[in-house]
């Protein structure tokens, strides 16, 4: 097995990630990932308290400007159940599960008439300091296909939300990712994959369940900010963790 | 029912959350004697103020808890990065947005022999365990990281979950404290309904599955 192609993580959707890490700014991510993912729609908002230091909130979106526009001279962000609660919740949830005020169900019929979509599916992101942030995604395909969707590929779109949020953190506070610190389990899979070990061939070199193989080295992959492994084995050349095999 | 309280829903559960922090107090502060931050009858750290999320088995009243997890995703700040690096290095490394990890985890046995009398301890922590493998499926979560005393690690395995101990230390308490991986899918889904002896889903389903009242 080459490298990239192992597990689930590695074998959809990756030019996605790669994309909406190698965009340049926060505004250009999410239309990558609006664009990779075929969404009607992609909304990333970082909490208020948070970007407290600037006077705008921080809100990057696909939406059509007359309905951001619309948005903000109604004041529906006071209303908006997505974002009234998406800065409480903790788990990804369907905008379909929500339960609507009165209010609320009139910013629903409104935002039909943008073509924002029909529906939607939001992922709460936090870092290491609690800094949260939200990322929306939209659609009109039919619930069920969407559910279906999002079923397959909501890890990566989590992935892709904390990725979005490490370029915000960027762009708001000028604060450079700094790579955390790798655990001697994590440098020893990323050494085997380096040398070419797939998860199968690692755990049992190192006597590890293949799960806790892959699960070491997402961790790897997410503390790198890397979207495949090969990535992350060139990274860490790089910084040195590793050593040319 | 088993629901996951998150914090948008602390005020429609304030009951359970009270009871959440008490049970919490009983379970390791009295009976496992671990160091942890007691305030008169809760049981209450820092992680609690941040917003976790209660994976809970309560009655739909919410007026009787059965057993509680707490959930918090590893991107953020962790009980076991922070507490725990030195004692567990590999386990409370872990980072990544579809790894969480899950402390507190305890049962209530009064509550559970009074409403539940056919469903014993082991049979109650494996019934929690499948109910935030169901959550974590539909969240994008793939591997939960948890801690627990030796004597569960059975329990977990016997009600079908998959784990590997990642970690153990002395000294925190009776029983030494271990730290593990557990992987969540559709397979590990599978076979604990199978060894619980559960038909469907348990995670937000508001009848209690037939076989846990029989």
């Amino acid at each position: 097995m080459s490298l990239g192609t192992q597990g689930r993580e590695n074998s959809e959707f990756l030019p996605a990630l790669d994309a909406v890490r190698a965009a340049a700014s926060v505004e250009t991510a999410v239309f990558a990932l609006k664009l990779a993912y075929r969404m009607d729609h992609v909304t990333f908002h970082v909490a208020k308290n948070m970007s407290a230091r600037v006077e705008e909130p921080y809100i990057k979106t696909t939406y059509p400007a007359e309905w951001v526009k619309r948005y903000l001279v109604q004041g529906y962000v006071a209303i908006d159940p997505v974002v009234q609660q998406g800065f409480a919740r903790r788990l990804p949830f369907h905008w379909s599960d929500l339960e609507l005020t009165p209010e609320a169900r009139e910013l629903f019929l409104d935002a039909e008439r943008y073509d924002v979509g029909t529906t939607g599916y939001t992922i709460p992101v936090v870092d290491r300091e609690a800094r949260r942030s939200i990322l929306s995604v939209t659609s009109s395909r039919p619930e069920l296909e969407w559910r279906a969707f999002i079923q397959r590929h909501g890890t990566e779109l989590a992935e892709a939300g904390h990725a979005i949020h490490r370029k915000a953190m960027y762009e708001l506070y000028g604060e450079l990712h700094h790579f955390p610190h790798l655990s001697h389990r994590e440098i020893e899979c990323l050494s085997w994959t380096a040398q070419g070990k797939d998860a199968p061939t690692i755990s049992m070199i190192l006597h590890l369940s293949e799960h806790t193989v892959r699960a070491y080295l997402r961790s790897v992959r997410y503390k790198l900010d890397c979207s495949t492994l090969s990535q992350a084995v060139a990274k860490a050349m790089q910084l040195r963790i590793i050593t040319p095999p | 029912m088993f629901t996951a309280i998150e914090p948008h829903q602390y005020d429609k559960w304030s009951g359970i959350l009270d009871q959440i922090y008490r049970l919490r107090k009983k379970t390791f502060h009295d009976a496992l004697k671990w160091d942890v931050p007691v305030d008169g009858d809760h049981e209450r750290d820092a992680y609690d103020d941040l917003g976790p999320v209660y994976l809970t088995w309560h009655n739909p009243e919410g007026t009787k808890l059965y057993g509680t997890m707490r959930l918090m995703p590893t991107t953020g700040p962790t009980l076991l990065y922070d507490v725990f690096s030195n004692t567990f290095p590999d386990a409370a490394a872990l980072s990544a947005p579809g790894i969480w990890e899950a402390t507190r985890t305890c049962v209530h046995p009064g509550n559970l022999k009074e409403d539940f009398p056919h469903v014993p301890t082991w049979k109650a922590f494996g019934l929690i365990m499948l109910a935030s493998a169901e959550c974590g499926l539909r969240s994008g979560i793939h591997t939960i990281v948890s801690n627990y005393e030796p004597p569960l690690k059975r329990v977990y395995d016997r009600a079908g979950a998959i784990g590997e101990e990642l970690g153990r230390s002395d000294g925190y308490g009776r029983y030494p404290v271990c730290c593990g991986a557990f992987e969540v899918s559709e397979r590990v889904v599978h076979q604990m309904r199978e060894k619980l002896g559960v038909r469907g889903p348990v995670f937000n389903t508001p009848e209690i599955p037939q076989i846990l009242a029989a």
